[in-house]
């Protein structure tokens, strides 16, 4: 820890009654919370030092102390000076700039320590891959609410779709009354519908069919309207 | 229906909103994170560079009222006996612990420079330098 002259700091003389000390003070930290940038590292350094130095000047038990310290320090320097032979102004102005040395090595550390601050901060967590799920997942829950429908692909395909049939129509396709080209047209199917035959002739495979009324009927479908479902694997008999 | 296809797009539009305005405001503060950091590396790297040229002001001055080279050492970080007191500090930096006795003849101080162990927390003397009035008498490496 580097040696702080606190009367330097407040700019008063050593001689200086509690009064004058409180009175510097309040005059010197008006000065630095006022700043315009207050909050800066400078500022609070010297606000630190501020209350540092009355902390210690207004109370005499530690200034009797501190003022020890400080002439024990001069002495040793002039000690010093002493014993080398060199001329007390001269060890002075070593003294003083080895202790601005010191202030800058601070002040240095200080600066460290609060890019050290700035670099260790916790990155903003805004936008983070929880709160996108979350509105993916409303967005999902609202659009199910209203439209079921649109799910269904959750469910899987229909049962009924996942019998397979003998034969499926290739295109719309007409049932008939009869195995013959004149007969009349009962029903329409459209393209990719499966049909299991009952029977079949040359040219045409009897089904059954719903009609419009949900009544099961029988019909005929042409077979070249029709195409066979050959992964469709018989049980043997 | 299209009730239905405004209450969907609504709560879709909310929510995407929201997200943007996150990765807006994530973004700034990205931004000003990165400011912030660039400022605090140039007043380090200024104050770093003041102290480099302070202290190469002081090794001249050192040099002009001790001579050359005891200034050469003190930047080399080297003692020797007789080595005052303030030139100490700048060479070996300041001590962690310092005790003083006094007779009528001197004043003695012992200055035990430690190494800080983190995982202990505990500081580890590693250097003892002996001052009588305020010069190097002696030094020891401790182990």
């Amino acid at each position: 820890m580097s040696f702080k002259n606190y009367y330097d700091i407040l700019g008063i003389d050593s001689d200086a009654d509690t009064a004058e000390i409180k009175e510097a003070f309040r005059v010197m930290t008006a000065r630095y919370s006022s700043s315009t940038n207050k909050m800066d590292d400078f500022s609070q350094t010297m606000l630190k030092n501020l209350n540092e130095a009355v902390e210690v000047l207004a109370n005499p038990e530690k200034r009797k102390a501190y003022d020890e310290t400080r002439v024990l320090l001069d002495d040793s320097m002039r000690l010093s000076a002493v014993h080398q032979g060199i001329k007390p102004q001269d060890a002075s102005r070593i003294a003083e700039s080895i202790l601005k040395h010191f202030e800058q090595e601070k002040r240095l550390k200080a600066k460290h320590e609060s890019l050290l601050l700035v670099k260790n901060a916790p990155p903003a967590k805004h936008f983070t891959s929880v709160k996108v799920f979350l509105c993916l997942l409303v967005i999902g829950a609202t659009t199910f609410y209203y439209h079921p429908d649109k799910f269904d692909f959750i469910k899987g395909t229909p049962e009924h779709e996942q019998r397979a049939y003998e034969w499926y129509t290739m295109d719309t396709t007409l049932i008939y009354a009869k195995p013959k080209t004149k007969s009349k047209v009962i029903h329409g199917v459209p393209a990719h519908t499966g049909f299991n035959g009952i029977s079949e002739t040359t040219f045409y495979i009897k089904i059954t069919f719903t009609d419009a009324n949900g009544k099961s009927r029988e019909g005929f479908i042409k077979k070249k309207e029709l195409e066979k479902n050959r992964t469709l694997i018989y049980p043997t008999p | 229906m299209k009730d239905i296809n405004i209450a969907v797009y609504l709560v879709s539009g909310v929510c995407l909103l929201y997200l943007v305005l996150m990765y807006i405001i994530q973004k700034v503060k990205s931004s000003k994170q990165s400011y912030a950091v660039t400022k605090a590396q140039n007043e380090y790297n200024e104050a770093k560079a003041a102290l480099e040229e302070n202290k190469k002001k002081l090794i001249g001055l050192i040099g002009e009222v001790y001579g050359n080279s005891y200034a050469h050492m003190v930047s080399m970080g080297s003692l020797w006996q007789g080595m005052p007191m303030n030139l100490l500090m700048l060479a070996k930096g300041k001590a962690n612990n310092v005790k003083q006795t006094a007779d009528t003849n001197a004043i003695t101080q012992i200055w035990t420079y430690s190494l800080f162990d983190e995982k202990s927390g505990k500081h580890t003397p590693n250097f003892e330098v002996v001052l009588k009035n305020g010069l190097v008498e002696s030094w020891t490496e401790l182990v």
